[in-house]
């Protein structure tokens, strides 16, 4: 954690002194003086003092990477020339002119909060010149999730292995729920593998605190693929099942390889969820008919599926074996109420039923390209939904015609 | 992971945390730094002028504002700040989070150099934006009452000082949640077994005669401390240093000990006894929440001395750092290229300084 803001010392009480702090805080106040005697008339404020004091902690090497919304670069810290950090710089957009978007802030609000081994750690937030928000974040340089999936001839992996990612997938998920944050975007491409093998929880662009009972969220979250059954229809009220669904789905498609329901629009998106998972009505989820844009599937001659059995799962996702697809189908329940929670999957006993989870450094890793794909990853505007099935499609073929 | 553990991985524990000794020190060193920073300022303009040869003859020492008036100041602005968001019917986290970032803000630079009324209207569009109540910015603008209407680009301008003063934190824990689940409890044990207890708890502070509390329904009296601590949270904490010295699990148990002391206590010792080094954890919570309590006050709650804030309006005209002012022609000028150069002017010389009135909406 060299890398790592300065944290007080645990203390006993929660009102106790922070001291190494108001020393940092109070440090530009002697030093300042000397400024103001510019001709400009500029002295620094110390804000900007302590802005330029982050600023020369880090060392811009090479731009690996530039997108509409952010230029990504690879850095190291001054002081030490060993180290490796991504830097992102947040452009600010000249069409844009209500201030910092929202996608940047609710970024840089949960990352600053957030620190656990399975959310990438952001080490600073530093302006440079123009107004620029620069984020410092942890380098990930081995690609992310969906890119291990789709290359099915370059990449091997097992259900050990799975075990492991989703292991990995769950602590983060769960973390986000216990510090009442929904992430509000979780598919393969957000999940980007450190050094080390470990996935990280990436994008919070999305991702918002949870509501006060009563007030309303979007239901204009989620990629599509990855969107469960209530917020395709509608809902304004919802939890940490939403995520969990998207765990679900996620989980389907480390096994098979391919989106498990790669609906091309919210309608078919719907109608694929009826068709593999089974038609939502009020018996098997009580009250769904009142969600907003409820549509009856099933009804006035279209078919009617049941909520798939056990028996299907077991046939479709059998390399998981019979404890996994328990756990697969509790997170893709149709009812959120009795969808799993985070922390029910943590404790679920699939994790310590055989294979035990491969240990992260062994893992499987893709070759080469590090570089280029974080870039990738981290210049897309945060929450940005892949939408249209053009795009998505046209990269799967991509892969699977690269031998 | 306990709930410590969390806490304290926050930035509002990690940045904005102190105790009242380090926060008199750190608004001690604000000050002196703009002080200082003000007189420089004013002799450069002083001397600017003379070149032009317009001497205005004796030169007045600059008296600028002191720790106490710079608190007042903020002080007065962070209450029209609420007045402001309860205009536009933001909920109450939206309010209580601009309040905060203008705390924050404020303790890092001076009224002198930032005046706290276009400050203001910033942290309160920066809070919609943060607490999930987003409003557009010309919508927000046109909506700000006023002599003078108010331009997007009025709005927007500081932003970037502000954020860049908040540390590029933006996430405020409050003690919202935390009062409702502590009710809710209550109320839980009113119905059990501790009722009775509960029923036999010496009256508050404002209630008339042991008699009457006697008579009072638990669930009633529950209803009446919830009541006050949340009016109490909603104001006094918002405006004292209670965010600065205290944890949000900490103040809302102070707004019930303000509330209704005996209830606070009969709370405290329902719950199973608190672990940790030193001696009597318990006792010193207690302490805690009765200090706090204290700085809450009475339940009339904080009140704003406004004919001395106005004071201090008047008296920071004279002693405002002549080139922060303009805010829109600062921003401007960072955006299009790092720092000012040569004194050049942005822009916008028509802003007037001295148009300004000491009223908040015009």
């Amino acid at each position: 954690m060299a890398l790592s803001p300065a944290i007080p010392s645990p203390h006993t009480s929660n009102t106790n002194s922070v001291t190494a702090k108001v020393k940092t805080l109070n440090m530009g106040g002697g030093a300042a003086p000397q400024n103001t005697t510019s001709t400009a008339g500029q002295g620094q404020e110390l804000a900007e003092q302590l802005n330029d004091e982050t600023k020369k902690k880090y060392v811009k090497d090479k731009k690996i990477g530039e997108g509409t919304y952010a230029i990504v670069y690879l850095g190291h810290l001054r002081a030490d020339p060993k180290s490796k950090v991504a830097i992102k710089k947040i452009k600010v957009n000249a069409e844009y002119r209500e201030g910092l978007s929202l996608d940047a802030i609710r970024e840089v609000k949960f990352l600053q909060e957030l620190s656990h081994p399975n959310i990438p750690a952001l080490y600073s937030v530093f302006s440079s010149k123009n107004q620029n928000l620069n984020l410092v974040l942890e380098y990930l340089p081995l690609g992310d999730l969906e890119q291990l999936i789709r290359d099915v001839d370059g990449v091997r992996y097992g259900s050990a292995d799975v075990k492991a990612w989703m292991g990995m997938l769950g602590r983060a998920v769960w973390f986000c729920h216990e510090n009442f944050v929904l992430h509000r975007d979780i598919k393969p491409n957000n999940l980007l593998i450190a050094a080390d093998g470990e996935v990280k929880l990436a994008d919070f662009g999305l991702a918002r605190s949870f509501s006060d009972p009563y007030r309303v969220m979007t239901h204009q979250v989620i990629t599509r693929w990855y969107r469960p059954p209530e917020l395709l229809f509608g809902a304004r009220y919802y939890s940490g099942a939403v995520d969990v669904w998207s765990m679900g789905t996620v989980f389907a498609e480390l096994i098979i390889r391919t989106p498990f329901l790669a609906g091309n629009s919210d309608v078919h998106q719907l109608e694929l969820i009826c068709q593999f998972v089974g038609t939502p009505n009020d018996d098997n989820w009580p009250g769904v008919s009142k969600l907003p844009d409820y549509v009856p599937f099933g009804k006035d001659g279209s078919q009617s599926y049941p909520v798939r059995g056990r028996d299907f799962y077991l046939q479709t996702f059998s390399t998981v074996g019979p404890v996994g697809v328990d756990l697969l189908m509790s997170m893709l329940s149709l009812d959120p109420r009795k969808r799993a929670t985070a922390r029910e999957i943590l404790n679920h006993k699939w994790w310590a039923t055989d294979p035990a989870p491969t240990k992260k450094e062994d893992l499987p890793k893709k070759g080469g390209g590090g570089e280029a794909r974080m870039a990738e990853d981290l210049k897309r505007r945060a929450g940005e939904l892949e939408d249209g099935r053009g795009a998505k499609v046209a990269r799967i073929l991509d892969f699977s015609g690269m031998k | 992971m306990t709930e410590d553990a969390a806490y304290r991985a926050s930035t509002q524990y990690k940045l904005w945390s102190f105790t009242p000794a380090q926060l008199s020190t750190f608004r001690a060193s604000t000050n002196a730094l703009a002080a200082s920073r003000v007189r420089a300022a004013i002799k450069r303009a002083r001397e600017a002028q003379k070149l032009d040869g317009e001497d205005e003859g004796e030169e007045k020492e600059v008296d600028c504002l002191t720790v106490s008036e710079e608190e007042i100041l903020v002080g007065y602005y962070c209450g029209k700040t609420m007045e402001l968001a309860d205009l536009f019917e933001f909920p109450t986290n939206v309010k209580a989070t601009a309040v905060q970032y203008l705390k924050r803000f404020y303790l890092s630079n001076s009224p002198m150099t930032y005046h706290p009324k276009p400050l203001m209207l910033t942290s309160l569009f920066l809070a919609t934006k943060t607490e999930n109540h987003y409003t557009r910015l010309t919508a927000f603008a046109s909506r700000i009452p006023g002599k003078k209407p108010t331009t997007p680009e009025d709005v927007i301008a500081p932003e970037f000082l502000l954020t860049q003063g908040l540390r590029f934190t933006f996430e405020v824990r409050h003690p919202f949640r935390g009062l409702e689940g502590g009710i809710m409890s209550l109320l839980g044990l009113a119905g059990g077994e501790p009722g009775a207890k509960l029923r036999a708890l010496d009256p508050a502070d404002g209630a008339a005669t042991a008699a009457t509390a006697a008579a009072q329904d638990a669930g009633e009296r529950i209803r009446a401390a919830h009541a006050k601590a949340k009016h109490l949270l909603k104001t006094s904490a918002q405006l004292t240093d209670a965010y600065f010295v205290t944890t949000p699990a900490h103040l809302w148990l102070a707004a019930l000990y303000a509330a209704d002391a005996p209830l606070c206590r009969f709370f405290l010792a329902t719950l199973p006894p608190l672990a940790g080094p030193g001696e009597d954890p318990g006792a010193r919570l207690l302490a805690h929440v009765a200090e706090v309590a204290g700085l809450l006050g009475s339940p009339l709650g904080y009140t704003t001395d406004v004919a001395e804030a106005r004071r201090v309006d008047r008296k920071v005209y004279f002693c405002r750092n002549p080139e922060k002012v303009d805010l829109k022609a600062l921003n401007r000028r960072q955006r299009v290229g790092g720092r000012g150069s040569g004194g050049e002017e942005g822009g916008e010389k028509g802003e007037d300084v001295r148009t300004r009135d000491g009223e908040v909406f015009g």
